[in-house]
């Protein structure tokens, strides 16, 4: 083995620890960890050879993808992956099964891993002409999703109240407030794209205190309202599912996690939300009122099996879906072939490593054993930290957490992301991101924020409303 | 005993926030403890949920008042072209600098400058599928080459790319300044007018052709008046750029021409060069030393060159010409144009952009196209590289 490999291999297993470390931190990104670690290695090239940066930079995702499921399921602190999986792990942790909830997720995330490599023929042969097709359709592809988004969204209240305000209410609320949310945040995308305010010396982490407000800091600000306290968690010997689950989560996984991970500014919740049709199976079987059980009690509320279910596909997809948006959208960028040449890759670490490292060809393999190694090592530490979370969780001062991980935030808003202004404009959208904590809708509407500004400057229209916002 | 209570506690009721001493949570009785014993809630002082709510409610609303308002106040920071690193990527800033040439693609609706502050290395700036819309906006003010601009648009940073500019709107370039092309004596150009545009009249008085010892082919040229001589070299690429007509006369020394040219210079010495061989309106013919231009000029290639794969090249073949034919691999940019990698070899062409417009087809070569053209393979710093002999013979499949 040459010694080469063998560096690559130190810094794949270094940078799955230091990823996993650091993931644990609630609200902390890994791209804002990829962020500092670019601007650490421009200021001293010897700390990690060319060669071994991109493996490193993939195994920090890799291991993000994995030990993220940590603070989502425990803590409470969501991403903008969060619809991929948190309602339902957030229900499993007030039931004690957290560890269940860390490592179904983890099962789906490993199985993305091992899809992500098998599905080597179809990156290298069909998705260059997949995505030569979709290229130009994407501005109407992009349109047909927030139309989907929006509408999937009416109405869900059941209408209930003493009054007919209170009615009204209820069944709009949750509508009025994804509408709000979505509108707020495409204004905000659409200036803040077109003039942005943050010193030009950082703008390559620009968009970072945007996403901090939007999902970090409500999530942090909703678990400290909440006094959010879990309960004793069981520390299961086993994991909550058969093979066959996988079978029927891992279709879904792959169809949102490819949307995700190809599409601009659809995230892996959104392609959560698209391909979750799939294991909706409410319609089939529902809950019905029969005979009670149980002598004292009047009626017994049967749930049918295909509920439980769902709730463990709705998990595993989730990984799935994770690891595809964040690795997979990475590993596009590697897929270089003549109608391709430049890879597709996107997502944050794209960007990210744009300016200082350009893929090659039979870079591919060296990525996707880069893959396999951290995978294998981030599900083995995923294991650990949740069985560890089940015996210290009841014990963790969860407000110093929470206070402890806001302030690190901003330092990091403060230092990376444009100082005061930086700070300003993560307050802003921090207001809006709370707004579906408070009134009910998807976080997700929050991406509207790339999602409409993206839209609109593919289908031609990004001078006119650069125009019409008086920012030219 | 303390018991839950099993009515739930009113939100921002008095008893919601602790009056009589139970917890608004779990509903145990606490008495005038702070803090509820049993689920750890704190019973006074609590912040209600909907003073939350109207906080995110009127905070983004007003927040996006003030973004916007902080937005139109913005005036994007002023750089040095040297001064862009790898962190600046997507920032939207300003330059201003000298162009230093100009691409119009009408078929691509696409204007691309290149502008020098004397700083870095040069700035690409790009406006994709707007030239009509600048054109329309500009009119007059458009810019041309050696005019100073100041230009505003978000950077691109790449390491496959370098550094580029869009430019989206026509209201983000401003001619700062028209550069004025002067009628100039060769006696009078100096050293110190490096870097200036000229109009010169003058006759060939000597031409000679020369090969490097990397396989380079010069077209050196002493240009005279009749205020005195100046040097000036074409490169193949450059002399290949010429009208037909112009590269048959401009060898006959005697000949005499009126031409629009940079100055540059070479060990102190000032020395010419033709400014954008492939635009027709830079040189004129005035009188030919060699008469009227025969039917068929006589071409540098034989008729008999050799065809050989672009994969069986070796650095034996240096200094060689064959008909290359090869599929690419990968296209790049660099300088003032692109370099083809071909498939199967670290072999390298360099195409300008004005070859590129003579080359039927060239767009296709991003699919991973074939190109076949005469071609000679040199050396350079950075391992061998094929230079087309004859742009108008390159054929795109």
């Amino acid at each position: 083995m040459s010694s080469n490999a063998l560096t690559i291999i130190l810094y794949v297993i270094l940078g799955t620890f230091a990823g996993s470390l650091l993931c644990v931190i609630p609200a902390l990104h890994i791209y804002n960890v990829a962020g500092i670690a670019v601007v650490l290695w421009m200021g001293t090239k010897s700390l990690i050879p060319y060669y071994a940066l991109a493996p490193f930079f993939m195994s920090l995702v890799v291991s993000f993808a994995f030990i993220n499921t940590i603070p989502m399921t425990f803590f409470n602190t969501a991403d903008e992956s969060a619809g991929a999986s948190m309602l339902p792990s957030t229900d499993m942790v007030t039931r004690g099964r957290g560890k269940d909830a860390a490592l179904l997720t983890g099962m789906g995330t490993l199985a993305g891993a091992f899809m992500l490599i098998l599905l080597y023929p179809f990156f290298w042969y069909i998705w260059p002409y997949l995505a030569r097709v979709t290229g130009p359709h994407l501005h109407w592809l992009l349109g047909l999703i927030i139309v989907h988004y929006i509408m999937s969204e009416w109405p869900k209240g059941a209408g209930r109240g003493p009054t007919v305000w209170a009615k009204f209410r209820d069944a709009w609320r949750n509508v009025f407030a994804g509408l709000l949310t979505f509108t707020l945040a495409s204004i905000f995308g659409l200036i803040f794209l077109s003039k942005p305010i943050l010193p030009a010396a950082n703008s390559f982490q620009n968009i970072m205190p945007v996403f901090v407000g939007f999902f970090a800091i409500p999530s942090i600000i909703q678990s400290l309202l909440s006094d959010y306290d879990p309960p004793k968690q069981y520390d299961s010997k086993y994991i909550n599912a058969g093979w066959e689950d996988f079978s029927y989560g891992l279709l879904p996984g792959f169809i949102g996690g490819m949307l995700a991970a190809y599409l601009p500014a659809v995230t892996a919740g959104i392609g959560a939300m698209l391909a979750g049709h799939t294991t909706n199976h409410r319609n089939l079987e529902r809950a019905d009122f029969r005979p009670p059980k149980e002598e004292g009690t009047i009626v017994d509320l049967h749930t049918p099996e295909m509920y439980y279910r769902q709730e463990r596909l709705f998990m595993i997809a989730g990984g799935t879906i994770k690891i595809l948006y964040y690795v997979g959208a990475f590993l596009l960028l590697f897929v270089l072939t003549e109608l391709t040449p430049y890879g597709t890759g996107r997502g944050g670490l794209t960007f990210i490593l744009k300016p200082v490292f350009i893929a090659e060809p039979g870079d591919f393999l060296v990525m996707a054993s880069t893959i396999v190694l951290s995978a294998g090592l981030s599900f083995i530490l995923l294991t650990y930290l949740a069985s560890l979370m089940t015996k210290i969780l009841p014990k963790l001062n969860l407000k110093f957490i929470y206070v402890m991980a806001l302030t690190m935030v901003f330092i990091i808003i403060y230092t990376m992301g444009g100082g005061v202004i930086g700070i300003g404009v993560s307050l802003v959208t921090a207001c809006i991101g709370m707004i579906p904590v408070f009134y009910g809708c998807r976080r997700s509407h929050a991406m509207a924020v790339l999602l409409v500004p993206i839209t609109l400057n593919m289908a031609g229209y990004g001078d006119t409303i650069i125009n019409l916002l008086r920012l030219a | 005993m303390n018991q839950i209570s099993k009515e739930k506690p009113k939100e921002n009721s008095k008893e919601n926030n602790g009056d009589g001493g139970i917890c608004p949570i779990c509903g145990y009785f606490v008495g005038l403890a702070p803090t509820c014993t049993r689920c750890g809630a704190r019973v006074e002082k609590r912040i209600a949920i909907t003073v939350a709510r109207r906080i995110a409610i009127f905070g983004s609303i007003l927040g996006l008042i003030l973004l916007w308002y902080a937005a139109i106040l913005k005036e994007p920071e002023a750089i040095k072209i040297g001064d862009i690193s790898a962190t600046m990527n997507n920032a939207l800033v300003e330059v201003e600098g000298r162009v230093t040439s100009i691409n119009i693609n009408e078929e691509k609706n696409s204007l691309k400058l290149s502008i020098s502050d004397g700083t870095g290395d040069g700035l690409n700036v790009n406006a994709i599928n707007k030239l009509n819309k600048f054109r329309e906006a500009l009119g007059e003010d458009i810019p041309a080459i050696k005019d100073t601009v100041r230009v505003v648009g978000a950077l691109n940073v790449s390491q496959s790319w370098g550094s580029s500019m869009f430019l989206s709107l026509p209201s983000r370039l401003k001619l700062v300044e028209k550069y004025t092309i002067k009628d100039r004596n060769i006696g009078d150009i100096t050293s110190n007018d490096e870097g200036d545009l000229y109009r010169i009249t003058v006759a060939v008085k000597e031409y000679e052709k020369l090969t490097t010892n990397s396989g380079y082919v010069l077209n050196k040229f002493v240009l005279g008046d009749n205020t005195g001589d100046i040097e000036m070299v074409l490169f193949s690429t450059d002399f290949e750029s010429l009208a037909k007509e112009v590269r048959y006369v401009i060898t006959k020394p005697g000949s005499r021409f009126r031409m629009l040219v940079d100055v540059s210079t070479y060990r102190d010495e000032p020395q010419v060069k033709i400014s954008d061989p492939s635009n027709p309106d830079n040189i004129e013919i005035l009188s030919s030393a060699g008469g009227k231009m025969p039917e068929d000029i006589p071409e540098d290639i034989p008729e008999d060159l050799k065809e050989r794969e672009a994969s069986k090249l070796s650095s034996a073949d240096i200094g060689n010409a064959y008909k290359v034919s090869a599929r690419v691999k990968e296209v790049g940019l660099g300088g003032e144009g692109v370099y083809l990698t071909l498939d199967g070899t670290d072999i390298q062409i360099f195409i300008s952009y004005s070859q590129q417009e003579k080359i039927n087809n060239f767009d296709k070569l991003n699919d991973g196209g074939e190109i076949q053209a005469p071609m000679k393979l040199v050396s350079s710093d950075y391992g061998p590289e094929l230079r087309l002999t004859d742009v108008n013979s390159a054929v795109v499949k």
